[in-house]
Formats: structure tokens, C-alpha cells, sequence
């Protein structure tokens, strides 16, 4: 096995790190602690420096590079707390998903202007009753006569709604067969007419959204894929949120944060050896990670390695923010920018609830393991 | 980056794997552990004329130590006795080309209280592997390593956890061939990180025998492996044992690159595959219900040598050798 980037890969690194020690200011790391986690200005700046939609072709806004490029792009940005907002909805739910499923006219329409940071997106599936059991749907698009669809429903959980120009959304168009099939998806302007978006505020100090959609009307362009053909491309989707790294930088950055913490305060031995335990298993995610990138740049689908890199990560940032409390003491508790390491432990330890549901819970991502990786049968 | 085994590689662990099919099996380990000896002279054929002692081997055209971690986690599968480790990883790297072939039993390092002293070897040392199968003992004293003849010490066989035969062995100012020890980490390093791959490899089959056994077993109408409590025990070992073998394969590289940085990851990977292989065994017997504890499963043999791989031959990892990512 070569564990080794290209020289071309190397570079690529540390051209990212060099734009991220020169761009990721304090008002960005202070931003993403408190509330906020899009920031126009630097979203912008990744746009310009060709890092949004890097891994498309250049006809559709993009670079041509790896998935490891990206893993590489994502691992840099999240060592340095970049806030990269409404990147991943954008790039790779919605994006992502259009190169493989969206048809040509969709790619050239919208592909360039995400690429540009002209539009945001965001993927709206989850519903009050569908939560893990996505296909359980009950948003509603009905077909006109003279054309086009109209959408009623509501949908949750929608991160980056109230920023998002380009919607995504899963809806039932069938609603005589069975659940998993007569759902079809649809690109769907969020400033139009009949799209309302509120706030779901969590406990991590940001927010998520509730989106209605009461009598929207969509041209029939807007059907993205086949009709009532929607389920296996849902399923392509998932698989491209469970694939995307963006949180083992994270995860290298918290145990650097608590290392140099614990190097210089006593510290008891017990928890020294989790930390040394924490070490090895994030060192083991980072190569995981890459090699999930490398084989989808083979063509191939590692899902249940892609689910067992998002289950564990998820799973250490629990562990990680909880260890820097732990080791920090009561000041661990202290919220913001000036308590010990930043606040940081204490800001992920508060929002890690999110890593363990998004993008699929903790419960599913072990299903998927368990039959594709395992070859266990369904419940 | 290339994550994929070349023809070459996955041509010599298939061959590794027909021959411990053969003289490795289940049966085979059962009659060496109730006959209390290492293993036989079929298995010893099929391993060193195989071509398998030469891999990694630090001279010649001999394939990578990756190649000797690929092929020690294959031996891990089959519960095969770690010669590969012990001898091509650890023993070669001290004595080289002088070896030729011998297999010696090794002193596990953090195990022993030796002197030396003008070619004379006192103390004791424990978990002694492959004496019934060796002429000479091999230790580590004072950065030198030390060769004394098995007639020369009095050996103890010691029953453990797992079975497997070990001796405690008392040097009584035993006379030594005594050499220059000057790879002695290196040595370390290739030893901790080939046996986090047989480990790697043993938590691998425990969580595959169980899955088998998962989609066999019904009760309550249903495969058991159909039930969520049944697959996330298995789930969360699997995950340990893909992040272990991560981490063998990377530690691997690193000292096929002379990187300096190899010595931590070897820990590391020690640490993280010894775990890993602890979790697997247990999910694994659990996932047999009340046949696991029953000798007639071959679960428990994994289970009953778990233990024993993680607390290994040496203390557990200082945390300095957990370094930073960046500094």
C-alpha cells in the first residue's frame, strides 16, 4: 500500500494551508464559535481560488480534481476552523449529485454559478415524520396539465435553507405504489413564491430551518431525474453526504488544541491514556478517509467504509470535546473565545449531538455497515 | 496513493492462506495447544519453505515489510503461531544474515531482568515463545542482543489464558553469544507493528465467524444478524479492526520509508490493534450466545488469545509517543 500524496497533491496542500493561515481570520474562527457558520466574504474567496466545485470538469465550473484533492481541500480547511458555511449543501449534496444524476442542461445551468458562489444550496429531504426512514415522505408534487408541478409540504432540518438560492427537494409524485418508489426530486428556487423558511434553533448557538412549500409552482425542468424514479438517487446522494471528510482536520485539530493543553498543566495518567487512544484512532480516520476518497476515484461505491469513517468521527467528536473538558477541569464548561483552548472543546462537545444525526443518524450509518459491509440480512 | 494490493502481494497471502488452510486449521491449534507445544513440523515446512520467512527481510530483493504485515495479518486469521513476526520482523533485524533460517525463541523485551556480563547472561524472563522448537534463546540486554544455547537455561512451561505454550526461563550465568545491537528500535518497531497486523487479522475472522453464525442462527423466526442489537455490537468492532489495520499498513509504510516517525506509529498501532482484537473476540462470542463459552465453538480460541495479544510484550504506550499532528 502507498500511503504517499503526489507531488502535485503535496503542493495542492499547501497552497490550501497558506490560504487558510492567510484568510481564516480571528472574525471567522470567533464567528464560527459563536453563532454563524457562512461567511459570504470567504465564501467568495474559495470560489475565486477555483476551490468550489473543485473536482468537477472545467466545462462545469470546475478543476477536474481528485476526491483525494477534496479530502485533502476538506482536512486543511477544517484543521484551520475555516468557515466553510454553506460548502459541502452546495458542493456536494447538491452539486455533486447533479453531476451524477442531473441532466446536461441542469450541470451547465447550475454547476458554473455554484462554482462562482453565485447560488448556495441546500438538500431538502428529512420531514416531521420522515426522519430515518426517509422514504416515508409525504411533500407532495402533483403534476399540471399544461406541464410543470405544483409542491405542498414541509420539510426540516434543512441546514442553510435561509441562505440557500437552489433547493433540492425530494417529494412524493406517486402516491398509489409503494414508498420507495413514486418519489421524484426537484430543483426549486427558494426565493419563490410559496417558499417560506423558519429558524429551528439548536443548543450548538446556530440554526437550522423548517421549510414550507405551499402551492410552489415548478417548471418541468425542474424534475431532476426520472419521475417517481427518485429513491435510488436519494440513496446516491446519502451516500455523497457520508463520503464527505470534514471532520478528522477537525478532529487533528482538537487533539493538537489538548495535547499542547495537558504538555503544560498536570494532568492525571488516566487521562493521558485516553488521549493516547484518541491519538491513534484519529491518525486511523485520517487514512480511512483518504482511502475512501481513493477508491470512489476508482469508481467505486465503499459504502460501508464511507459509513464506518462517518459513524466513528462523529462518534470522537464526542469523545474528544468531552476528553479536552475533562482535562481542562471546570473551565472546560466556560463558553467562548477566551476560555481555555478557545472554548473550543466546550463549543463541540455542545453542537456534537449534530455530527451524530446529520447526514444520516449513528443507528442507520451501523445498518449500512452491517449489511453491506457485514452482509447481514434486514431486519 | 494506492490502497490496493499488487498481484505479486495478493498472490503470496493467497499461498500463505491455502497453506495455514492445510497446517494451520482449527483442529491443528486445538491438538497443539491439548499436546502443550508450539506447533508441528508441517506447519514449520509450509512456512519456511514457502518463501514466507523472507519477506521483509532487511536485505537482499526480499518483498516490503508491508508485504510481512499483509501476510502476518492473513497468519492472524488463522490463529497461526506469530513466527513471522518474531522471526522475520524482530530476530532478523538483530542477527541478519546470520540467522539463515533458525528459528530462535525469543525474550519478549519488556519482560525480562537480564545482566550481562563478559559474555554471560543472569536473570529471569517470562513469556518465552517457540522453545520446544528452537536451539537458542534470543535476548536483549544492555542494547546488545544476546544468543544462549537452550540447554544452557532452566525453562518453566507456563500455562496462560490462551493455551499457547510460553516458558519463564532463568539464565544462570549462562554463556552468551553476545552482538551489537545497534537496530534494536527498529527491531521494536517492525515486531509491534507485525503484530498489530496478526491481531488486526485474528479481530477480523472472530467478527467474520460470528457474522456467519449471525445469518445461520435463527430465533424468534429471524436470522439473529437481522436484529440491530446483535449487528451494532459487531458494526462497532468491525469499525476498530478497519481502523487498526489502517493504522498497521501506515506504520508499515513509514518503516519501509526509513521514516522517523515509525517508532510512534508502530505504538500506536500495537495499542489500537490490541484493542481492537479484544472488542472483535468478545462481540464475536457474544454473538454465540451460550455456545460461545463452549470449547466446542472455535470463537473461544480467539477470545482466549485477545487478552494476551493486547497486554503483549511490552508496557503500554507512553503518551509522549502520542505526538501531535502539527506542531
Amino acid at each position: 500500500m502507498d500511503f504517499t500524496f503526489t507531488p502535485e497533491q503535496e503542493a495542492f496542500r499547501q497552497e490550501v494551508r497558506e490560504f487558510c493561515a492567510r484568510e481564516v481570520t480571528a472574525k471567522g474562527r470567533d464567528r464560527l464559535v459563536t453563532a454563524e457558520q457562512h461567511d459570504a466574504e470567504f465564501y467568495k474567496l474559495l470560489a475565486e481560488r477555483g476551490y468550489i466545485g473543485m473536482q468537477w470538469p472545467p466545462e462545469h465550473g470546475g478543476r477536474g480534481r481528485s476526491h483525494v484533492d477534496m479530502s485533502i481541500f476538506y482536512e486543511e480547511m477544517s484543521y484551520a476552523n475555516a468557515p466553510l458555511g454553506r460548502y459541502t449543501g452546495s458542493v456536494v449534496f447538491v452539486g455533486e449529485s447533479l453531476t451524477v444524476y442531473g441532466s446536461e442542461e441542469q450541470r451547465r445551468e447550475y454547476l458554473p454559478r455554484i462554482a462562482r458562489a453565485e447560488i448556495t444550496c441546500c438538500w431538502c429531504l428529512s420531514e416531521p415524520g420522515a426522519g430515518s426512514d426517509a422514504a416515508s415522505l409525504i411533500t407532495k408534487a402533483e403534476e399540471l396539465p399544461g406541464g410543470g408541478f405544483r409542491l405542498n409540504g414541509q420539510k426540516i432540518f434543512t441546514s442553510g435553507a435561509h441562505r440557500a438560492d437552489l433547493g433540492m427537494v425530494a417529494a412524493r409524485t406517486n402516491p398509489n405504489v409503494p414508498k420507495h418508489k413514486g418519489i421524484s426530486l426537484f430543483l426549486v428556487d427558494m426565493h419563490a413564491p410559496g417558499v417560506t423558511v423558519q429558524p429551528l434553533w439548536t443548543i450548538g448557538g446556530w440554526h437550522v430551518n423548517q421549510v414550507f412549500f405551499d402551492g410552489v409552482e415548478l417548471p418541468a425542468s425542474a424534475l431532476l431525474g426520472k419521475k417517481d424514479e427518485g429513491w435510488p438517487n436519494i440513496r446516491i446522494t446519502l451516500n455523497l453526504e457520508r463520503s464527505a471528510i470534514g471532520k478528522v482536520g477537525l478532529l487533528m485539530r482538537m487533539f493538537d488544541l489538548i495535547r499542547a493543553y495537558a504538555a503544560e498543566h498536570e494532568v492525571a495518567p488516566s487521562l493521558l491514556d485516553r488521549l493516547t487512544d484518541l491519538r491513534a484512532e484519529i491518525e486511523a480516520l485520517r487514512w480511512l478517509s483518504y482511502r475512501v476518497a481513493w477508491l470512489q476515484d476508482q469508481g467505486k461505491v465503499p459504502d460501508s467504509l464511507a459509513s464506518m469513517s462517518k459513524l466513528r468521527s462523529s462518534e470522537l467528536m464526542v469523545a474528544v470535546s468531552e476528553l479536552g473538558m475533562d482535562i481542562i477541569g471546570p473551565r472546560g464548561m466556560e463558553r467562548g473565545p477566551d476560555a481555555p483552548i478557545g472554548g473550543e472543546a466546550e463549543f463541540l462537545y455542545r453542537n456534537a449531538p449534530f455530527h451524530l444525526a446529520g447526514g444520516g443518524t449513528m443507528d442507520i450509518q451501523r445498518m449500512v455497515i452491517a449489511q453491506r459491509g457485514l452482509g447481514l440480512p434486514r431486519a | 496513493m494506492d490502497f490496493a494490493l499488487t498481484t505479486e502481494e495478493r498472490a503470496l497471502a493467497e499461498a500463505l492462506s491455502q497453506n495455514l488452510a492445510r497446517v494451520c486449521s482449527t483442529a491443528c491449534i486445538r491438538a497443539w495447544e491439548a499436546e502443550q507445544v508450539s506447533f508441528d513440523d508441517a506447519f514449520w515446512a509450509a512456512i519456511s519453505e514457502g518463501g514466507f520467512l523472507e519477506a521483509g527481510l532487511p536485505w537482499g530483493d526480499a518483498p516490503s515489510f508491508g508485504m510481512l504485515t499483509q501476510l502476518e495479518e492473513v497468519a492472524g486469521r488463522f490463529l497461526a503461531p506469530p513466527v513471522l513476526s518474531w522471526h522475520s520482523a524482530f530476530a532478523a533485524l538483530l542477527l541478519g544474515e546470520r540467522l539463515a533460517g533458525e528459528l530462535v525463541a525469543p525474550v519478549p523485551p519488556g519482560r525480562a531482568q537480564l545482566t550481562l556480563d563478559g559474555g554471560r547472561l543472569s536473570g529471569e524472563a517470562g513469556g518465552v515463545l517457540f522453545l520446544d522448537r528452537a536451539r537458542r534463546v534470543l535476548a536483549l540486554a544492555h542494547g546488545s542482543a544476546a544468543l544462549v544455547d537452550t540447554s544452557a537455561v532452566s525453562a518453566t512451561l507456563v500455562q496462560t489464558q490462551s493455551l499457547v505454550p510460553q516458558w519463564s526461563v532463568i539464565f544462570e550465568d549462562a554463556p552468551a553469544e553476545v552482538l551489537p545491537a545497534p537496530g534494536c528500535e527498529q527491531a521494536l518497531a517492525r515486531l509491534r507493528t507485525s503484530l498489530a497486523a496478526w491481531a488486526t487479522g485474528a479481530g477480523a475472522q472472530a467478527i467474520e465467524l460470528a457474522s456467519a453464525y449471525a445469518r445461520e442462527r435463527v430465533q424468534f423466526d429471524h436470522p439473529i444478524g437481522s436484529y440491530q442489537s446483535v449487528q451494532n455490537r459487531l458494526v462497532d468492532a468491525a469499525i476498530q479492526v478497519e481502523q487498526a489495520r489502517m493504522l498497521v499498513y501506515r506504520a508499515a509504510a513509514l518503516i519501509d520509508a526509513h521514516d522517523p516517525q515509525a517508532e510512534a506509529m508502530s505504538w500506536l498501532a500495537r495499542r489500537h490493534a490490541g484493542k481492537a482484537f479484544v472488542q472483535a473476540s468478545r462481540a464475536g462470542l457474544l454473538t454465540f450466545g451460550g455456545y460461545g463459552f463452549t470449547v466446542d465453538f472455535d470463537i473461544q480460541l480467539y477470545f482466549r488469545r485477545a487478552k494476551e495479544a493486547q497486554l503483549g510484550f511490552e508496557p503500554r504506550v507512553p503518551w509522549a509517543l502520542a505526538p501531535a499532528f502539527r506542531s
